[in-house]
């Protein structure tokens, strides 16, 4: 588990731009049920894609602003979300809560409380040669926290851009069962993939109120707090 | 004048954006000396960028900055008096501290069917404050984009002897330039350094502001 935080030089003046944002890594080490998830969820890609249906006048948006398509399972998120897919493999429950887990050393560690929470969480799959835009999950005054985690070692970044100045990139490599926890405005996008495989990730949002339009499971309470606190 | 804060809601947690970004409005009335401005530099730029007339941006490499043109064109030297009062009440109105400063200016030639894409000019942490001035009315208008969300965009209708003074990381663009005529602006980065790549003048020093006549709580503090 790491906290990294990305810091602007101290601003020599009052109109300068200053920034300090957190991003938090770990790593899921139990990498039989990762496995089982990217092959689960590789065959369920195209009965997500076929039981959704696809967003209608979104435009690009779709898509999550990611480039992928109206096509792609990508473009189905908010529509269902993965931890129903626990009925079919338990091993779902504890990706749930290794998530959870994570979330909870990420708000002790950057030393802020934690709140109840809803999670959307989605699934991504990209084939060679194709990439992900420079997209970002959230800017209202409420976006909390998102995250995403890959779930085999693949060859590509993903890269994170200071908002104030898109040169500012920061890459973390994708592997297996890394998480990488941050603020949902922060841009990021994914460099072309040249595996053969398919690249398979999850990603997601966390949210302080229940998000009316989106499919969400409660992610933190404090039933759920007490069980992993104790059983810790 | 008018100073302008563009602001986020207040954030519902410690994870979400917020921003509070300050613009200052002024308008420069004096429409003859624009003109005279306007034509002189449309009249500068064939031979500033050779026989490449449809070369949107001219920075005029060959002079130190447009200031130095005041020694053809005194309008010029009237127009940066204008520049530096408008600075002190930004400065005074965000209640910030003066301090001496610099000025890097060039100056900006749209033809029809030209727009200027989204830039900033600098989000370092020396970075201070950036203007433009459009030198006619022109149906176009200077986009201002927040760094944070890009869907969130502040238009601003490019007018004659309209001067907008912002934070040089603040994002802008501006849109298609639909007319016969040329488009013509001044652009300005205020810098409290001064800057080794590009040529400048010296902006706000104490000499300059007791030759300014502006009377201001934070300069008498100053003094």
């Amino acid at each position: 588990m790491k906290l990294i935080e990305l810091k602007s030089m101290h601003p020599d003046n009052e109109f300068a731009p200053s920034w300090n944002i957190p991003i938090h890594l770990s790593t899921w080490g139990d990498t039989e049920k990762i496995n089982n998830i990217k092959n689960f969820l590789i065959d369920k890609e195209s009965k997500v894609i076929q039981q959704f249906p696809t967003k209608q006048g979104s435009g690009t948006y779709g898509d999550g602003r990611t480039g992928l398509g109206l096509d792609s399972v990508t473009s189905k998120s908010g529509m269902y979300t993965i931890f129903d897919f626990n009925k079919e493999l338990s091993d779902f429950n504890d990706l749930l809560d290794f998530m959870r887990i994570s979330y909870l050393n990420f708000l002790s560690e950057y030393k802020t409380g934690v709140r109840d929470s809803h999670i959307v969480c989605w699934f991504n799959v990209i084939r060679s040669e194709q990439s992900i835009d420079t997209h970002f999950h959230g800017t209202e005054h409420r976006c909390y926290l998102s995250g995403n985690m890959h779930l085999d070692n693949y060859p590509t970044t993903t890269n994170y851009y200071i908002p104030y100045d898109h040169t500012l990139i920061h890459k973390f490599p994708n592997t297996a069962g890394g998480l990488t926890m941050f603020p949902t405005y922060m841009p990021h996008g994914v460099d072309t993939y040249t595996g053969e495989d398919v690249r398979v990730s999850v990603a997601f949002d966390l949210h302080t109120q229940i998000p009316q339009e989106l499919v969400s499971i409660p992610f933190i309470n404090d039933e759920i707090f007490n069980r992993l606190t104790s059983s810790s | 004048m008018k100073l302008i804060s563009i602001k986020s809601m207040h954030p519902t947690n410690e994870f979400a954006p917020s921003w509070n970004i300050p613009m200052h409005l002024s308008q420069w009335e004096d429409y003859q000396s624009i003109d005279k401005i306007k034509n002189f530099l449309i009249s500068k730029e064939p031979v500033l960028i050779g026989e490449a007339p449809k070369l949107l941006l001219s920075r005029p490499t060959g002079r130190d900055s447009v200031f130095e043109y005041a020694e053809e064109l005194p309008a010029i030297d009237t127009l940066l008096t204008f520049l530096r009062v408008s600075y002190i009440y930004f400065i005074h109105n965000t209640h910030c501290e003066l301090r001496d400063s610099w000025i890097t200016s060039w100056y900006n030639i749209g033809h029809k069917g030209q727009s200027i894409s989204e830039h900033l000019h600098d989000a370092g942490a020396s970075s201070h404050i950036s203007a433009n001035m459009h030198l006619d009315n022109y149906k176009t208008t200077t986009d201002y984009i927040i760094p944070f969300d890009k869907e969130n965009i502040s238009p601003f209708p490019n007018q004659k002897g309209n001067l907008i003074m912002f934070p040089s990381y603040l994002p802008h663009r501006v849109n298609e330039h639909t007319e016969d005529n040329l488009r013509v602006s001044l652009a300005f980065d205020i810098t409290l350094e001064k800057p080794n790549q590009h040529t400048s003048i010296k902006f706000m020093d104490d000499d300059i502001l007791s030759s300014l006549d502006v009377v201001r709580p934070n300069i008498q503090e100053r003094e």
